[in-house]
C-alpha cells in the first residue's frame, strides 16, 4: 500500500483534513515557529556544503534574525556554475531529481530536489486534491485511485516531476498514463487525455486554464458536428454522450465539457487563472482552484477551499518579503542591502517581492524569486484562515511601463482584451516608441473581423476601467497609448509549427504575452 | 382468534417497546440536544416509538379493516426508522452521502403518501401468529430500496471502527454494530412463517444498546464482558452442582417421605452459610484474574505513594515510576526523559530497547506542542498535526525504532514541563484507552511533583557541593592573588579582608575592621571618604581609584582600588567589594617614564631644529667661505688703512656669522665629539678662568667647592667647556639683571657613578612655567636681540650626547641651580686623529687640482694658494677632474664632496681604482655638515677634511701640512 493511501485507511476524516490541510488553521505565530524550525534544520544541513559555504560566506547563522542579517540576497547566478552543470558534490544532500525551468529568461535553470523535499511536495499534491475538491472546511471528496487528467509539462519540468513522484506515494490513475504521456507532444497529450476520459470519466483535472477554456470553446463549437467513430460506439462513451446530449437539450445549449464529465475539482496555476476563472467554471461546471509555485518550489501557496485567495504553506520553503520600494531600490543599487519582513510584518494592500530559502538540504538561500505578490488581506474570515492572503501580481520585468505613470501587467492587459468581448486567438504585447512617446503595441490574432482602430478604442476603454494609473495617462497627458496590429488568422499556429520544427522547448512554442523578444515579434510579422 | 388476542406477549411487547422507545427518546434528547448525532438518534427512537404504537394498535385491532388501517401507518414509520438511522450513522461516522440521503428521504415521502392511499398493501389476513399484510409490488420495491440503508449503516460503522484510534470509540462502535446485527437477526427470523413475530424484540434491544452506546462514557469491553459472564456462569454451575447434589442427598436421606419444610429451610440456610464465603471467594478469584494488573498496580501505587516522601534517592524514584506504569499498562517499553543542565531532555531511566540517541531540545516542536496542549501526544499525531509533521526524520526514526506510541508530559502544577514519559505499544497491541490515559496522567501528575522535588534536591545537593568547591577555590585564588580583597560595609567598617592584605600592610583584621580610611595617607583620607560616599550613596562603581596608604610601620605605598557596590534582594546597597592593588612600583616607573618621555620630546624638538639648522648652515657656508677668505687675503694686501679697517670689520662680522653657524652645527650634533679622559674640575676651572674678567667686572663672586679626587671621565673637554661657559654666562646675566652683582656657587661631587656639577646663582630665578621649556631651542626670556635661545639647547644636546643629564631647579626670586650630571666612563674610546700642527712650509710650485662647483670658492683657493707658491688648476666637476688627473700629475687634490653628476665620494672611488697612489694626496673641502654618510666615509678612509667656511690661513696651513714631510 502506498504511503498516503495508508493514511486513508488509518485516519478518520478529521485527521485526514488535519494532515493535508491543517496548515490553514495555523496562527501566524505557529506558522513562523514551523518556519524557524525548518530553517534551522536547513542551515544545519547546508552549512558544510560547498554551495552553502559559498553563499553563507563560511558563516553559520544561529537564529532567523542573524540569517536574515548576514546572508545576502541571491539570484541564480550566485549558484553558477554548480547548478547548471548539475554538480552534486556541491550540494548538501544528494538530489533525488533535477528539474529545469521553462527557460523563458534565456536559459534553463536546473535545480536539484532532495528526497525529503520530494516527499513533502508529494504530500502537498494530495493537499491540492483535498482543497481543489472541497466545498467547505473538512469536506473530503477524494480517496485513493482518483482519475486525474494532468495537462502540464512532463519531466524534467517541475510539474511533471512532482506528478510522477506523487504517483509513488498516492495511488491515482493518470489520464493518459504517465509512461504513455511522456512520449507525446503537449497537444497530443491533451487530446488523448480527454479522449480517454470519455471512457473512464475523470475526478480531477490539473491544467492550464487557457487549455481548459479552449477545450470548452472547441467543444461548444464542434459538438453539434460530432462524427461517429468506432471509439464513439463504445457503450461507456455512447452513454456519456447521450447523457451530455440530454442535459444540453434541457439547458438548450451546445454540449459542454461539464455535460460529459463531472470533475470534483480543477487544479490550475499561472496568470491566466484569475482571467479565465469564469469561463472555466462555465465550461467545466467547477470553479478552478489555484496553486502558486515555480520550478524552485512547486507548491509555495495554495488557495483555500473557497478558491478565493492564496495562503502560503509553511513546509516547502522559508519565506521572506521585500517591500516593492526596497525591491526596486536594491535592483537599481547593488550596494543597497534591504531588510526583509516575515509573514507577520506584511501590510494589507502592500506589494512585496518574494524571497525564498529552500529547505531539506536544497541549495537556494535567500533567493529572489522575481515575483511580486499583493497582500489582499491579513486573514480570510470566510475560510477561517488566519494567515495573510495573497494574489499574484506580476513577474519583475514582466510589466510595460508607460510614461512612468502606469505599469501594465500581463493579467491587466489580458483581462482588458477579454473584457472587450472581441473573439481572439492569441496575443502578444510589447512597449514601442514613437519618438519619445512610449505606447503599448498589441499584436492580436482575431477570430472575427474587426478594425484595429476599434480594437484600440475598446482595449483603451477597458484598461481605463481596470487600471487606475492607466486612466491617468489620458487625464494627465492626454495619451491613448494602445496601438493594435491585427495578425492574419493562423499566424500564431504557424509560429507554433515553426517552433516545433526548430525543436524548441515547450515554453518557447508561442511568443510570450508580454515583452516578447524582438526575434519573436519579427517571426510573427514574417509569418503574417 | 380470541386465544391469540388474549396472547399477552403478542400484545404487550409493542407496548413495552413503545414505552422504552419513548423513554430513551426523552433521555437522549435531554442528554445533549446540541449534538446533531444525538438529535438524529432521538428521531430514530421517536420513529421506533411510533412504529411500536402503530404495531400495538394494529395487533389490538378487532378486525382486519382496522388492522389494515394501522398497517398503513406502520410502513412509513418503519421506513423512517431505517432512513433516520442511516442518516444518524453517516453523521456519526462522518461519511455523509448527500445524494443518497436525498433519495432516501424522497422515498420516505413517497411511502408516506402511497401507503395511506393503499398502494402498498391492499388487504390483511389473519395468520397463525396474528395479522399479516398482503404486500403490493410497490411495497416490495420500497422494502428493497430501504433495506440497503441498514447495510450501508452497518458498513459505515464497521469502517469507522477500523480507523478509530481510541479504545472507547472502538467499543462504542462495537456496541452499535452489535445492536444493528441483533435488529437484523430478529428481522430475518421474521421472514420465516408461523412463529411469534421477533422483530419487536430486536427493536427493543437495538434501541437500548445503541442509546447506551452513544450516551454512556465508559462502556464495558464486549469481549471482556462476555468472558467475565462466562466465568461467572461456570462458577455458578459449579457452586450450583454442589448445592443440587446436597439437596439430592438430603432427598435420598429422607427416602420416599416428604421432606419437612423446616428441614428444607435449615438446609438452605446451612448451604447458603457454607457456600456463601466460597461463592465470594470464587468471585474474588475471578475478579483478580480479570483485574490482576490493576490489583498489582494499585498495590504498587500505594507503596509508591508512601515511599516517595523520601526524595533523597532520585534514581530509585524514577525507576519506580517507570516500573509502576509499565506494570499497570503492560507495555513493551517505557522511557523517562528529564532535562540536563542545557535544558535538553535525555533518557534517565527506561525499560525496553536501549535508547542512547534519543534526546529532545527544549524548543523541539514536540516539546512545544506538549507545553501548549494538555494530555498525551500520540506518535500518530506526527503524521496529522501541521505543527508536528516536520519533526526531523531522526526523531521520527528513533521513536519508531523504539516503538513509542504515546508521549506523556510531566508537568508541574504551574504547567511547567519538567520531563517526558515515552510509552511504547502495549504488549496486547491494543490502543490506549481513556482509562489508560487517565491512569497515566494521574500517576504522572502525582509523581511529577516528587520527581521535580527530587531533582531540585539533587540539584541543590550538587550546587552545595559545587559551592563548597567554589568556596575553597575562591579562598585559594584570593590568597594567591596579587590584589587584596575587602568587603566594606556602608558605615565604612571592614567586613572581610583577604589574608594577603593583612600580611602586606602589617595590620591585623581587628585593627582594619574599624575603618578603611584608617590606613589612608592623611592627605588622601578626605578623597577616600568622598569615594566611599559615591559608592554607597550614589551606587556607583568606581574603577582604579588611586591614593596613598600607610603600612603599619608608616611606609607609604600607592593603592589602586576598584569598588563594586553589593545590594540586597530589595536593591539596597549593603556593602561594597573592594579590590586593591599595590601600584607603588608602577607609580615609580611611571614617574621615570614621564621623565624619559619629556626627555624624548625635548630631544625630538632639538633634532628637528638641528635638521633645519644644518640645512641653513650648508647653504651659508659656501658664500661665507668667499667672504672670510677674500677678506683675510685682502687684509694682507697693501691697501689704505681705512680700507684695511673696513676689511677687518667685514672679516670679523663674517667670523661672527661663521661662529653662529658653527654653534648651529654643534647644536645639530653633526660633529663627532673628540673624547678623552678629562678632569671635570679642570674643565670647570678653565671655564671660570675664561670668564674671570667678566665676573670680576660684574661684581660677581664665584665660590667653588670641588671634590678632591673627583674621578676622571671620558668626555669632549671643549664641548663640556662650552656647556659650563654657557651656564656661567647665563648665571652672570641673570644676576646682573637682578641686582647688578651676585654670587655663583659651583660645586662638583660624585654621586654613585655620576659626576655632578652644580651652578647655583642668586639671580632672579626661573619662573615655574618656564622650567619645562628651558632647554627648548630658541626659548629665551631675554629681550629681542639679547640672546639666540640656543645656548641651553646646545648644552642639553652635548650633555645628552655624553649620556648625562642637565636640569634646572629654581624658586622664583631665589636664584636658580643648574646641575650637570655626567656618567663616569673609564674605558678608553677611539681617539680622534690629532690635528695639532705647529708649522708648515711654503709652496714650491707643487701642482694642486681644486675641484668645486662654486666659482667663488675655486677663485679664492686659487688666489690663496698661488700667493703661497703653488700651481693651482681648477675644475668644476668630477668628470673634468678625472680627465685632468689622467693627463697630469698633481701633488695635491682639493675635492669638494657635494658635486653635480658625480660627487666627491664617487670621485674618490674612481681615483682609488685608477691611481691609488694619489689617495694620500687628497684633502676634502666641504660645506656639507657632515651628514651621516659623509661622516662615515671620512672616518673610514681617514682623509683630512677642511670644513667650510675656512680662512686662507687654515687652508694654507692644511695644504702645507699635507705637502710637507710627515712629522
Amino acid at each position: 500500500m502506498l504511503r498516503e493511501d495508508a493514511f486513508f485507511k488509518t485516519l478518520n476524516n478529521e485527521e485526514l483534513w488535519q494532515r493535508y490541510c491543517g496548515f490553514l488553521d495555523l496562527s501566524v505565530k505557529e506558522f513562523l515557529e514551523i518556519q524557524e524550525d525548518l530553517l534551522k534544520q536547513q542551515i544545519n544541513l547546508v552549512k558544510d556544503s560547498l554551495l552553502g559555504k559559498k553563499i553563507m560566506n563560511h558563516n553559520v547563522p544561529s537564529s532567523v534574525d542573524e540569517f536574515r542579517r548576514i546572508i545576502p540576497l541571491t539570484t541564480y547566478e550566485d549558484y553558477e556554475p554548480h547548478l547548471s552543470e548539475r554538480r552534486e558534490e556541491s550540494l548538501a544532500a544528494k538530489p533525488e531529481a533535477w528539474c529545469h525551468s521553462s527557460g523563458r529568461g534565456g536559459h534553463f535553470k536546473w535545480l536539484p530536489y532532495s528526497k525529503e523535499a520530494i516527499e513533502v511536495m508529494s504530500q502537498l499534491f494530495v493537499s491540492y486534491l483535498f482543497l481543489a475538491t472541497a466545498n467547505k472546511k473538512g469536506d473530503i471528496r477524494i480517496k485513493p485511485k482518483e482519475r486525474i487528467i494532468i495537462n502540464l509539462p512532463p519531466r524534467p519540468y517541475a510539474s511533471g516531476t512532482f506528478a510522477y513522484y506523487a504517483s509513488k506515494v498516492f495511488s491515482f490513475h493518470l489520464i493518459p498514463p504517465l509512461e504513455q504521456s511522456e512520449a507525446m507532444t503537449f497537444q497530443e497529450r491533451i487530446q488523448k487525455g480527454f479522449q480517454m476520459a470519455l471512457k473512464s470519466g475523470v475526478d480531477e483535472i490539473s491544467s492550464i486554464s487557457s487549455v481548459l477554456v479552449k477545450a470548452g470553446e472547441r467543444m461548444a463549437g464542434e459538438a453539434q458536428r460530432i462524427r461517429l467513430s468506432r471509439f464513439m460506439l463504445h457503450p461507456k462513451v455512447l452513454l456519456r454522450f447521450a447523457r451530455a446530449w440530454f442535459w444540453s437539450r434541457i439547458h438548450r445549449r451546445p454540449i459542454l465539457p461539464k455535460d460529459l464529465w463531472k470533475p470534483k475539482g480543477i487544479i490550475t496555476g499561472g496568470t491566466d487563472t484569475s482571467i479565465y476563472k469564469k469561463d472555466v467554471t462555465y465550461y467545466w461546471g467547477v470553479t478552478p482552484w489555484e496553486a502558486y509555485g515555480s520550478t524552485e518550489i512547486p507548491g509555495m501557496a495554495v488557495q483555500n477551499w473557497n478558491k478565493k485567495w492564496l495562503t502560503f504553506v509553511p513546509y516547502p520553503a522559508f519565506f521572506e518579503f521585500l517591500t516593492e520600494e526596497d525591491s526596486i531600490k536594491s535592483r537599481e543599487d547593488k550596494s543597497y542591502h534591504p531588510s526583509t519582513v516575515l509573514i507577520d510584518g506584511l501590510e494589507e494592500g502592500g506589494l512585496y517581492e518574494l524571497i525564498i530559502t529552500q529547505l531539506y538540504g536544497m541549495p537556494l538561500l535567500r533567493y529572489r524569486m522575481g515575483d511580486i505578490l499583493k497582500v489582499v488581506a491579513l486573514r480570510d474570515e470566510g475560510a477561517g484562515v488566519n494567515l495573510p492572503q495573497f494574489v499574484f501580481h506580476t513577474r519583475i520585468g514582466a510589466t510595460i511601463d508607460l510614461a512612468s505613470l502606469a505599469r501594465l501587467t500581463e493579467s491587466v492587459i489580458w483581462q482588458a482584451i477579454i473584457n472587450t468581448g472581441i473573439k481572439y486567438e492569441e496575443w502578444s504585447a510589447i512597449k514601442e516608441y514613437d519618438g519619445a512617446t512610449a505606447y503599448l503595441r498589441l499584436y492580436l490574432e482575431l477570430k472575427e473581423e474587426r478594425e484595429p482602430a476599434e480594437i484600440e478604442h475598446l482595449v483603451d476603454t477597458q484598461l481605463k476601467i481596470i487600471d487606475v494609473d492607466y486612466r491617468d495617462l489620458d487625464s494627465y497627458l492626454g495619451l491613448q497609448p494602445v496601438k493594435v496590429t491585427v495578425l492574419p488568422t493562423g499566424t500564431f499556429e504557424r509560429y507554433y509549427q515553426e517552433k516545433v520544427k526548430e525543436g524548441a522547448d515547450l515554453a518557447h512554442l508561442k511568443p510570450p504575452h508580454i515583452n516578447a523578444p524582438e526575434s519573436a515579434i519579427q517571426t510573427l510579422l514574417r509569418l503574417n | 382468534m380470541a386465544n391469540l388476542q388474549s396472547d399477552f406477549l403478542y400484545l404487550i411487547t409493542p407496548l413495552v417497546s413503545s414505552v422504552i422507545g419513548f423513554c430513551l427518546f426523552t433521555i437522549v434528547l435531554y442528554r445533549d440536544w446540541g449534538k446533531i448525532e444525538n438529535r438524529l438518534f432521538s428521531f430514530v427512537l421517536l420513529s421506533l416509538t411510533l412504529w411500536s404504537i402503530f404495531t400495538f394498535a394494529m395487533r389490538a385491532s378487532p378486525n382486519v379493516q382496522q388492522a389494515l388501517y394501522w398497517e398503513r401507518m406502520i410502513t412509513p414509520s418503519g421506513l423512517a426508522l431505517f432512513i433516520l438511522y442511516y442518516h444518524f450513522t453517516s453523521v456519526y461516522t462522518r461519511r455523509i452521502n448527500r445524494g443518497l440521503l436525498w433519495a432516501a428521504y424522497t422515498l420516505l415521502v413517497a411511502a408516506s403518501i402511497l401507503s395511506p392511499m393503499g398502494l402498498l398493501h391492499d388487504y390483511m389476513t389473519w395468520g397463525e401468529y396474528g395479522y399479516a399484510p398482503h404486500l403490493l409490488p410497490l411495497m416490495i420495491v420500497i422494502s428493497f430500496a430501504g433495506a440497503p440503508l441498514i447495510v450501508l449503516s452497518l458498513l459505515n460503522l464497521i469502517k469507522a471502527r477500523r480507523v478509530a484510534t481510541k479504545h472507547e470509540d472502538r467499543t462504542r462502535l462495537s456496541y452499535m454494530i452489535l445492536a444493528i446485527l441483533l435488529l437484523c437477526s430478529f428481522a430475518i427470523i421474521d421472514l420465516f412463517p408461523n412463529h411469534t413475530p421477533m422483530a419487536i424484540f430486536g427493536n427493543i434491544l437495538f434501541g437500548l444498546i445503541t442509546a447506551i452506546a452513544i450516551m454512556k462514557y465508559h462502556l464495558l469491553d464486549i469481549s471482556w464482558a462476555v468472558r467475565r459472564g462466562l466465568a461467572y456462569l461456570l462458577v455458578s454451575i459449579i457452586v450450583a452442582s454442589f448445592y443440587i447434589g446436597l439437596l439430592l442427598l438430603t432427598h435420598l436421606a429422607f427416602g420416599e417421605e416428604d421432606i419437612p419444610v423446616w428441614a428444607y429451610t435449615l438446609l438452605v440456610i446451612a448451604v447458603a452459610g457454607f457456600f456463601l464465603p466460597f461463592w465470594h471467594q470464587m468471585q474474588r478469584l475471578i475478579d483478580k484474574w480479570f483485574y490482576r494488573k490493576r490489583y498489582d498496580f494499585l498495590e504498587e501505587l500505594k507503596r509508591f505513594s508512601s515511599n516517595t516522601h523520601d526524595i533523597t534517592n532520585f534514581n530509585q524514584l524514577t525507576s519506580t515510576l517507570v516500573r509502576l506504569i509499565d506494570q499497570a499498562l503492560q507495555l513493551s517499553g517505557i522511557y523517562l526523559l528529564l532535562p540536563k543542565e542545557t535544558g535538553e531532555l535525555e533518557v534517565v531511566t527506561y525499560i525496553g530497547k536501549r535508547a542512547t540517541k534519543l534526546t529532545f531540545e527544549s524548543n523541539d516542536p514536540i516539546i512545544r506542542q506538549l507545553r501548549s496542549n494538555p494530555g498525551l501526544l500520540y506518535c500518530r499525531d506526527l503524521n496529522i498535526s501541521p505543527q508536528l509533521q516536520f519533526v526531523t526524520a531522526e526523531t521520527r526514526g528513533e521513536l519508531q525504532a523504539l516503538g513509542v506510541e504515546a508521549i506523556v508530559p510531566l508537568k508541574t502544577r504551574k504547567d511547567n514541563l519538567v520531563g517526558l514519559l515515552l510509552l511504547c505499544h502495549k504488549l496486547s497491541h491494543k490502543p490506549y484507552s481513556s482509562e489508560d490515559e487517565q491512569l497515566v496522567l494521574t500517576v504522572t501528575n502525582q509523581v511529577t511533583v516528587e520527581i521535580e522535588n527530587a531533582r531540585l534536591y539533587e540539584t541543590a545537593r550538587r550546587s552545595e557541593k559545587a559551592l563548597r568547591e567554589s568556596e575553597t577555590l575562591f579562598k585559594t585564588i584570593v590568597e594567591a592573588a596579587p590584589s587584596f580583597l575587602m568587603i566594606v560595609r556602608v558605615d565604612g567598617t571592614i567586613q572581610y579582608v583577604s589574608p594577603n592584605c593583612l600580611q602586606f600592610t602589617g595590620y591585623n583584621s581587628e585593627e582594619l575592621s574599624t575603618s578603611l580610611t584608617l590606613w589612608a595617607h592623611d592627605e588622601d583620607k578626605e578623597r577616600l571618604a568622598q569615594t566611599l560616599k559615591r559608592v554607597f550613596n550614589g551606587g556607583l562603581e568606581v574603577r582604579h581609584f588611586e591614593y596613598r596608604a600607610l603600612k603599619r610601620d608608616g611606609t607609604i605605598w600607592y593603592a589602586s582600588s576598584s569598588w563594586q557596590p553589593l545590594r540586597d534582594e530589595a536593591g539596597k546597597i549593603i556593602s561594597a567589594i573592594v579590590q586593591t592593588i599595590d601600584i607603588t612600583e608602577h607609580k615609580e616607573a611611571e614617574e621615570k617614564s614621564k621623565e624619559l618621555t619629556e626627555k624624548a620630546q625635548l630631544a625630538s624638538r632639538l633634532a628637528s631644529v638641528g635638521e633645519m639648522a644644518s640645512g641653513i648652515a650648508h647653504e651659508i657656508n659656501n658664500p661665507l667661505t668667499g667672504v672670510i677668505g677674500y677678506s683675510s687675503l685682502l687684509i694682507k694686501k697693501d691697501l689704505p688703512e681705512y680700507v684695511k679697517d673696513k676689511l677687518g670689520i667685514i672679516h670679523t662680522c663674517a667670523q661672527q656669522v661663521a661662529d653662529i653657524i658653527s654653534r648651529l652645527l654643534a647644536f645639530a650634533r653633526q660633529h663627532k665629539p673628540a673624547r678623552f679622559c678629562v678632569d671635570i674640575n679642570e674643565v670647570v676651572n678653565t671655564a671660570i678662568s675664561l670668564r674671570a674678567y667678566s665676573t670680576r667686572t660684574s661684581s660677581i663672586e664665584v665660590i667653588t667647592q670641588f671634590m678632591v679626587n673627583l674621578p676622571h671621565t671620558i668626555a669632549d673637554a671643549s664641548q663640556l667647556q662650552q656647556v659650563f661657559l654657557n651656564i656661567i654666562l647665563n648665571a652672570e646675566t641673570e644676576m646682573k639683571l637682578a641686582h647688578g652683582k651676585g654670587t655663583l656657587w659651583i660645586t662638583t661631587e660624585q654621586d654613585d657613578n655620576n659626576i655632578r656639577v652644580s651652578f647655583r646663582d642668586n639671580g632672579r630665578g626661573i619662573a615655574a612655567e618656564n622650567l619645562p621649556k628651558l632647554f627648548d631651542p630658541f626659548f629665551t626670556t631675554r629681550e629681542i636681540g639679547q640672546g639666540t635661545g640656543l645656548g641651553l639647547s646646545v648644552c642639553h644636546g652635548i650633555i645628552a650626547e655624553h649620556n648625562g643629564r642637565i636640569y634646572a631647579e629654581s624658586q622664583s626670586g631665589a636664584g636658580a641651580t643648574v646641575t650637570v650630571e655626567l656618567p663616569i666612563v673609564t674605558e678608553d674610546k677611539p681617539v680622534a686623529r690629532s690635528t695639532g700642527r705647529k708649522s708648515y712650509e711654503k709652496g714650491n710650485q707643487e701642482r694642486i687640482l681644486v675641484v668645486d662647483d662654486e666659482p667663488v670658492i675655486l677663485d679664492f683657493i686659487r688666489s690663496a694658494l698661488e700667493a703661497e707658491g703653488y700651481v693651482v688648476e681648477t675644475v668644476n666637476s668630477a668628470v673634468a677632474a678625472l680627465v685632468m688627473i689622467k693627463n697630469n700629475n698633481y701633488n695635491l687634490l682639493l675635492l669638494d664632496i657635494k658635486l653635480p653628476e658625480m660627487n666627491g665620494i664617487e670621485l674618490y672611488g674612481n681615483i682609488q681604482r685608477e691611481n691609488p697612489l694619489l689617495l694620500k694626496s687628497i684633502i676634502f673641502i666641504t660645506g656639507d655638515i657632515m651628514g651621516p654618510e659623509t661622516s662615515e666615509f671620512i672616518f673610514k678612509v681617514g682623509v683630512p677634511c677642511i670644513a667650510k667656511p675656512f680662512t686662507a690661513e687654515k687652508l694654507i696651513e692644511e695644504v702645507g701640512f699635507r705637502l710637507s714631510p710627515r712629522m
